[in-house]
């Protein structure tokens, strides 16, 4: 088998400050979850650059001084609540094991869990623990997965499509659980997601990724009010405002990462797309209170 | 498809064990040439002698030519081997892909069937056939054949019921295109690769098997030069003539390891696609 | 709820239905493997009682087949005598010792299943942690090692296997008998003789398991909460892995007793393969006729049980 190497994610860079949610939004295929993955260190290929906690770069972190960060400093929900968890053990050890694992004994840890699972509002918590997976609901699942993930209370939690797997009534169940939670502790927090309005009920500021590349960042209100680049236009108008309204989809697909196209990823989809944008690659600029990369963002 | 199959001939190991089967089949075809003496002459006057120039393998314990011997039992073997998986993988896809792909009361007659062969493991099952109906070439054959048809119909089975379930499938279908184009149109071209990857293993494993009732005394009946009953006659002498069991053991084993490798490969391959 | 198997937390059967519904299968099943015998041997051409007693036997020996399987009458009667008679488990005369073919098979038996026993225990033993390491050190030197080993395991014929061992710890090293039985030092040929392809085979299969496991998602999980590889492969990734291997050894269970009939010629050992094999060249049909049923009751049995023992160790198919 030949190899290819593939930029998934390629230039990213932004900040998320202390007790803020920040989100990545994009199509899938746009590279969201490599990233995600990324920051914790448990993408199989190769990271360069910095990621910084606290001053700390984790990319320089021994791979002992690195699993002592995950979990305690660092922590990721991922999407597939029912793949995550272990089948065959039971949900309090799994639990327990995020605490014993950085230097908990085992009476405290089954304390915490269980002050946990009611945190997260799982009822019957004791019974609960002695569960194994299969018995929970979708919901509950990443209930726990979620319990895990701020067990340690870390100073930045990832959410990988955390409700993207669930039924869409006990979605709004999640969302609202994780905003209380980032509240009442005040968690950093990087929500990865495909959905504009998922972004919209948690997060201060986004992200918008195209291609393994961001197009615009800025506050969410402002961008929700004025969206500058192209394709977080394309992406607003993909949020049915009411029922009555279609859902538009976006034209074509996310290009082939191992062979981008030349200039602005995004302008063979592109609706405004012009000469340069073909030849020439575009560069974050700063307007106002964001940075968009657009050649034609003051024209259109 | 075809790249699938070139990616087999890379690798290095397949192509030793190639080289093996290949040879094996070229003493078979060839035996009446190259084998240096008649391996049916007894000489008792030369029995059990060890290696030497004259006689490369030595001879039996009737003063037989080995070498002879075994390249005359390749010819067997593989003659059994290739047949009795034909027969049994023919009725196997036969059986499994009728079963799969019509269902109902013809599934369930051709399900309980096989789980009653399936009911005797495959080896006591081919022992079973031999006892009855005795032993020769080709009770032994049909005895083997018989012993694979009840896994290749419940894996063909299996195969089918996914393939049958694919959006051209039922296109075809509705489409009024008649069933027997349909499996051997679309089914069989579609689960032939897992075939043939369980095809290999059993060109083995029938091998190990013929030989296996050839040990025990009821397989291809001697004078014949087949590999196992050379064994099962000559694990009497082992004490004092112990070449009587290496050749036609080494015989077997090499031919085994060549199918089980490349039909490993085989599988990984499909695995991997 | 009362008892209740469940699949995916969904309850499917109680428990003691399921097991009544395996039993009721595997007597279907074993009903269904006799009447195939009773159909190919009479429709084997000539007289029954004379194919039966085989060409050799004296006209009092087919005299007596006759009468012993009512062979004078229709031919559904003869079917439930027949069927009659097994599930009595009265198997008949044996033509070679005149005793009941049953009283053979319970005298030989204990001496196939402790061979059983033996076998898998060293295959398991050593097997499962081979396989393990074969998958830990996957690619490596170590690995291809195993795995070669494996692969050579499963193609080596067991009679000749029996026998190189035979030329190397008997006749070379001269410290294991080479057949017979009666005290520990005759159980290790054999054993080893069986255990190997055993061995090789859960060598393959265990190394198969924990890579499929070591992809799952939960292995991601457990990495994101700060575990080590080592603490994962021994805390997640082998209870899932090991689940399928149990499984597959059951099954097994069917060449192992293949295993045997070879095993136990080649070491005059007394049990039941042995004894079907020179019944077979005695041409003592009811004895044939009967180890072989009682074979594949064994196989049913075991069978049986690796479906029972697997939802004891996988949770998600439980008693509730």
């Amino acid at each position: 088998m030949e190899s290819r190497i593939i930029r998934a994610v390629d230039g990213i860079d932004f900040t998320v400050r202390e007790g803020d949610c920040f989100a990545i939004v994009g199509e899938s295929g746009s590279g969201k979850s490599t990233l995600g993955l990324s920051l914790i260190r448990l993408c199989p290929g190769d990271v360069s650059g910095e990621i910084l906690i606290d001053g700390v770069n984790l990319l320089k972190l021994s791979e002992d001084e690195i699993r002592k960060f995950r979990g305690s400093k660092i922590s990721i929900i991922f999407q597939e609540p029912s793949s995550a968890l272990n089948p065959v053990m039971k949900v309090g050890d799994q639990l327990m094991e995020v605490f014993t694992v950085h230097g908990y004994s085992k009476s405290e840890a089954y304390q915490k869990s269980l002050q946990l699972l009611k945190t997260v509002g799982i009822p019957e918590a004791e019974k609960r623990m002695q569960t194994y997976p299969h018995q929970l609901s979708g919901g509950m699942k990443q209930r726990v997965i979620i319990a895990m993930a701020i067990a340690l209370n870390p100073r930045l939690v990832i959410a990988d499509e955390p409700t993207s797997a669930l039924d869409v009534t006990i979605q709004a169940q999640i969302l609202n659980l994780l905003k209380n939670l980032s509240q009442s502790y005040g968690l950093s927090t990087i929500l990865i997601t495909h959905d504009m309005g998922v972004a919209a009920e948690l997060c201060n500021r986004i992200g918008i990724m195209y291609a393994g590349k961001m197009v615009e960042i800025g506050p969410l209100n402002s961008i929700f009010a004025i969206p500058l680049h192209p394709y977080t236009r394309a992406l607003m108008s993909c949020i049915p405002r009411s029922l009555k309204e279609n859902l538009k989809p976006l034209p074509g697909h996310v290009p082939d990462l191992s062979n981008p196209p030349k200039g602005c990823r995004f302008h063979p989809r592109c609706p405004y797309a012009k000469e340069v944008c073909t030849l020439e690659e575009p560069n974050l600029e700063k307007i106002d209170d964001r940075l968009v990369s657009c050649h034609r963002v003051g024209e259109i | 498809m075809m790249q699938q199959y070139t990616r087999l001939f890379k690798s290095k190991r397949v192509k030793i064990c190639l080289f093996i089967i290949l040879s094996f089949i070229f003493m078979a075809l060839f035996a009446d040439f190259i084998s240096p003496y008649n391996p049916l002459e007894t000489d008792l006057s030369k029995s059990c002698r060890p290696p030497s120039f004259e006689h490369l393998l030595g001879t039996d314990e009737l003063g037989r030519d080995i070498l002879s011997r075994i390249i005359h039992g390749s010819r067997l073997t593989l003659t059994i081997s290739f047949v009795a998986t034909a027969l049994g993988a023919a009725a196997g896809i036969f059986f499994g892909v009728i079963s799969g792909y019509f269902g109902g009361i013809v599934d369930t007659i051709i399900q309980r069937i096989t789980e009653i062969l399936l009911a005797l493991p495959g080896f006591l099952l081919a022992i079973m056939f031999v006892a009855i109906m005795g032993s020769n070439l080709w009770t032994v054959i049909i005895s083997v054949a018989i012993s694979m048809t009840p896994s290749f119909v419940r894996m063909v089975r299996g195969l089918t019921l996914q393939v049958r379930e694919l959006e051209y499938v039922l296109a075809a279908k509705q489409l009024g295109v008649n069933d027997i184009k349909i499996m051997f149109n679309h089914i069989i071209p579609n689960v032939s690769p897992t075939i043939i990857a369980q095809v290999t293993l059993n060109l083995g494993t029938s091998i190990l098997f013929a030989s296996g009732l050839g040990f025990l005394g009821i397989g291809v009946p001697p004078p014949a030069p087949e590999w196992g009953t050379m064994l099962g006659t000559g694990r009497a002498y082992i004490f004092y003539a112990p070449h009587l069991i290496i050749s036609p053991g080494l015989s077997v084993f090499l031919l085994v390891l060549s199918f089980n490798i490349i039909g490993d490969r085989l599988g990984e391959i499909i695995a991997s696609k | 709820m009362g008892l209740c198997y469940t699949v995916g937390g969904k309850p499917v059967l109680s428990a003691l239905k399921y097991f009544f519904y395996r039993l009721l299968t595997l007597a279907i099943t074993l009903i269904g493997l006799v009447t195939l015998i009773f159909i190919l041997i009479r429709s084997i051409p000539g007289d029954p009682a004379r194919v039966l007693a085989g060409m050799m036997a004296s006209e009092e020996d087919v005299n007596l087949i006759r009468e012993q399987l009512g062979l004078n009458q229709p031919i559904y009667i003869q079917y439930f005598i027949y069927l009659k008679n097994l599930f009595t488990l009265n198997l008949g005369i044996s033509f070679r010792t005149d005793s009941p073919v049953i009283n053979e098979i319970f005298a030989r038996l204990p001496n196939t299943l402790l061979l059983a026993v033996t076998s898998t225990c060293t295959a398991v033993i050593f097997g499962i942690p081979l396989g393990v390491i074969a998958a830990s050190k996957k690619g490596g030197k170590l690995d291809f090692l195993l795995s070669t080993f494996s692969i050579a395991g499963i193609s080596l014929p067991i009679y000749w296997l029996g026998l190189i061992l035979i030329l190397i710890f008997s006749v070379e090293l001269r410290i294991l008998p080479a057949g017979g039985s009666g005290t520990p030092m005759h159980l290790i040929l054999p054993t080893l003789t069986i255990a190997l392809y055993l061995m090789a085979f859960i060598v393959k299969i265990t190394k198969a398991s924990v890579i499929d496991s070591m992809e799952k998602n939960y292995v991601i999980t457990a990495k994101s909460k700060g575990l080590s590889e080592r603490t994962i492969l021994y805390k997640h990734v082998l209870k899932n892995a090991l689940i399928p291997v149990v499984t597959i050894i059951g099954l097994q269970f069917g060449a192992l007793l293949g295993g045997a009939v070879i095993t136990e010629t080649i070491f005059a050992w007394p049990g039941l393969g042995r004894l079907i094999v020179d019944s077979i060249n005695s041409r003592d049909y009811p004895m044939v006729q009967g180890s072989i049923f009682i074979f594949a009751l064994l196989y049913a049995l075991v069978n049986l049980a690796t479906d029972i023992l697997y939802t004891f160790i996988d949770p998600r198919v439980r008693l509730k």
